[in-house]
């Protein structure tokens, strides 16, 4: 990262909420504020990984940045230009520049399809090439994501969980984009075949100078692929460090928890864990600290006064009254 | 823990195949072990290796088309494979209890959870209505569910993942069982929760004197909650022993492949090294050992003979031919790293 380089993404307090059904007949409407409030920069060739519980956002997130859900507040700016207020045209450039990787590949590729195929699609909607250099393409993608040209006539169930994965992936590559969100990407595979994906997403990003949101709840494998680390609570922002800052120190009473949480290598000895409160309020007060409700270190202030979101050293930010 | 008097399950040369229309498929290949009271007892394997079936046929909850073919299933000295299907209901959940990956698809959702629960004491144990209530209350206090007697009246769809799983807990625990199955009951959770579970689990392993056999794949957890480790590959145990043995001082190809495949979170640094290939489908007929096509020390026997078991020490024992030497040892070699983080 340069200092002087403009970030590839800017978000700018990013809002997305959900209206839930209402209770009485009045006609007030509540709404689930799944992001609230999310202000970075995602510089180009960077992993920035996105942790949380479930139900933090996450996912939302990297959902409302690739422009699948629209956003209620902020703006989302990538290459300097805001993505929600650029031309149809222009709009067919962004989705080519920007994709996106899930969690379950076997959800996401059509059964009907042969894979060569669905790996054909985007080029057939993005770009005027011939038939024989759209086959070279797939079979060039096939070839980067370890696979070779004869998977091309398989269907999707004559795959392992792994290859499916790989093929998710030559899909998000086909265009030659420079921003990936991936969602839990490798979450649902085998521990052996995991590690191998990994690998490949560490060789693309060398290769192809592509830059990563990263979203999982398993946080070894978040530390062992991130530059840097966006903890979410809620919503919204908890804690943003380099990797191994925050790893080694963690300021957010939540990053301390989720981190004493995580199992460790050592055998026969149990990690003194920090114990969250149970509380039923999903949603988080709404004055005050998001978080408020089940933190160990929860003072009287933080019910009423909302923390900032300061820099405490540089690239270490956070947002908690008790730093 | 070879004391047979403290054996609570003793699974003997178990084999169970399946019939499809490709013809029978072997899921679980001669494998044997026991649990003891107060022991946990971890299966470690990838999808395929047969160790849901093997908890599955433990509580004679094999779908029709799965059979034991060989072998014999001891629990408490008795034989299962002769129980009738009455008397089996009688053991499940009173002497062996399951806890299953997904609460929500184990839990009824138009039943309230104090009905669930008093549903399974009730059934078993013929205390009063009155009686029943009050250890409804008392299980979910166990299980560390705040305002129990609120949360009775809750369905399923109304508790959130983690509180689910502790509904499931505490009806696996209603009877006082002697011996506690659980199938990944942490995969589908998060950190702090998983973190949460498994202490309630050990907690409740100490205070009841519970035998527990518990399947993951999850090198981490295995670490943290077993006091033995079985690594099944391809249906068969590949190795077995103590936590120490087998974490510390891997044997078996396999698992050093599995240990090397984690980012381990006190290492950033270090580098992964993934087992090439994926684990082997039910239907491959894979001749020797089942690892060699994805082994990195393969010899020539280990495409035609099936290993014989090595023992390393009296607890600790390997099927791989690279024993037969006694040349090889794994090279993870990270020992001092596993006892020195934090």
């Amino acid at each position: 990262m340069i200092a002087n380089e403009r970030p590839l993404l800017e978000l700018e307090g990013v809002k997305k909420s959900y209206p839930i059904k209402r209770k009485s007949l009045t006609f007030k409407k509540d709404y689930i504020h799944a992001v609230n409030g999310i202000t970075l920069d995602i510089m180009a060739r960077e992993t920035l990984g996105v942790v949380g519980e479930s139900g933090c956002g996450k996912s939302t997130l990297g959902r409302t940045i690739l422009q699948l859900e629209t956003l209620n507040e902020g703006s989302v700016k990538f290459k300097s230009q805001d993505v929600s207020k650029v031309s149809k045209a222009k709009k067919m450039q962004l989705k080519r520049d920007m994709q996106m990787i899930f969690q379950d590949p076997y959800a996401s590729l059509d059964p009907r399809q042969k894979v060569g195929r669905a790996l054909e699609e985007p080029l057939l909607i993005h770009t005027k090439k011939t038939k024989s250099e759209r086959q070279t393409k797939v079979n060039q993608l096939l070839k980067e994501v370890d696979l070779t040209e004869e998977h091309a006539e398989r269907y999707p169930h004559q795959f392992s969980g792994g290859q499916r994965q790989r093929i998710g992936i030559a899909r998000a590559l086909a265009l030659d984009p420079q921003f990936i969100v991936c969602d839990e990407a490798v979450s649902a595979l085998d521990v052996s075949v995991q590690a191998q994906v990994i690998q490949l997403f560490q060789s693309l990003q060398e290769n192809h100078d592509l830059t990563y949101l990263f979203i999982s709840h398993d946080l070894s494998v978040i530390r062992y692929i991130s530059d840097r680390i966006l903890v979410m609570y809620l919503g919204n922002m908890a804690e943003l460090a380099p990797a191994n800052v925050l790893y080694n120190y963690p300021k957010h009473p939540y990053t301390k928890t989720l981190l004493s949480a995580i199992p460790s290598f050592t055998v026969n000895e149990r990690k003194e864990r920090l114990k969250l409160k149970d509380t039923d309020e999903k949603n988080g007060p709404v004055t005050g600290c998001p978080f408020e409700p089940r933190c160990p270190m929860a003072k009287d202030h933080c019910k009423t006064l909302i923390p900032e979101w300061r820099e405490i050293n540089p690239g270490h930010f956070v947002a908690c009254h008790e730093v | 823990m070879q004391n047979s008097n403290e054996n609570l399950l003793r699974v003997e040369e178990l084999k169970i195949e399946f019939s499809s229309s490709k013809g029978p498929t072997r899921a679980v290949n001669d494998i044997t072990f026991n649990v003891s009271k107060g022991e946990t007892v971890c299966i470690v394997g990838e999808s395929g290796s047969g160790k849901s079936i093997t908890l599955l046929s433990i509580m004679k909850l094999l779908s029709k088309n799965g059979e034991i073919t060989n072998g014999n299933i001891h629990f408490q000295g008795n034989n299962m494979r002769n129980l009738s299907n009455k008397q089996m209901r009688k053991i499940r959940n009173q002497e062996i209890s399951m806890i299953f990956q997904d609460p929500m698809t184990a839990l009824n959702p138009v039943f309230t959870i104090g009905y669930q629960i008093t549903e399974t004491i009730l059934n078993h144990s013929g205390l009063s209505k009155k009686a029943t209530h009050e250890r409804v209350i008392e299980l979910l206090t166990l299980v560390g569910i705040p305002a129990p007697k609120q949360r009775i009246k809750q369905y399923p769809h109304e508790l959130s993942g983690g509180m689910r799983q502790r509904v499931m807990i505490a009806i696996a625990l209603s009877n006082n069982p002697k011996l506690l199955i659980a199938d990944e009951p942490t995969t589908a959770l998060d950190v702090t929760i998983q973190s949460q579970i498994l202490d309630l689990i050990q907690d409740l392993k100490e205070k009841f004197n519970m035998g527990v056999l518990f399947v993951t794949h999850d090198m981490s957890v295995v670490t943290e909650i077993a006091d033995r480790i079985l690594v099944m590959y391809g249906g068969k145990i590949v190795e077995e022993g103590t936590v120490e043995d087998v974490m510390v001082n891997p044997k078996h190809p396999y698992t050093e492949g599995l240990l090397n495949s984690v980012p381990d979170i006190n290492r950033p640094d270090r580098p992964l090294e993934p087992i090439p290939g994926s684990p082997p489908s039910l239907d491959d007929d894979i001749p020797g050992c089942h690892f060699h096509p994805r082994c990195k020390y393969a010899m020539e026997e280990c495409s035609i003979e099936y290993p014989s078991t090595f023992t390393i020490d009296s607890d600790h024992h390997v099927n791989c031919w690279l024993q037969k030497t006694g040349e090889w040892s794994h090279h993870v070699s990270e020992s001092e790293v596993l006892y020195d983080s934090q």
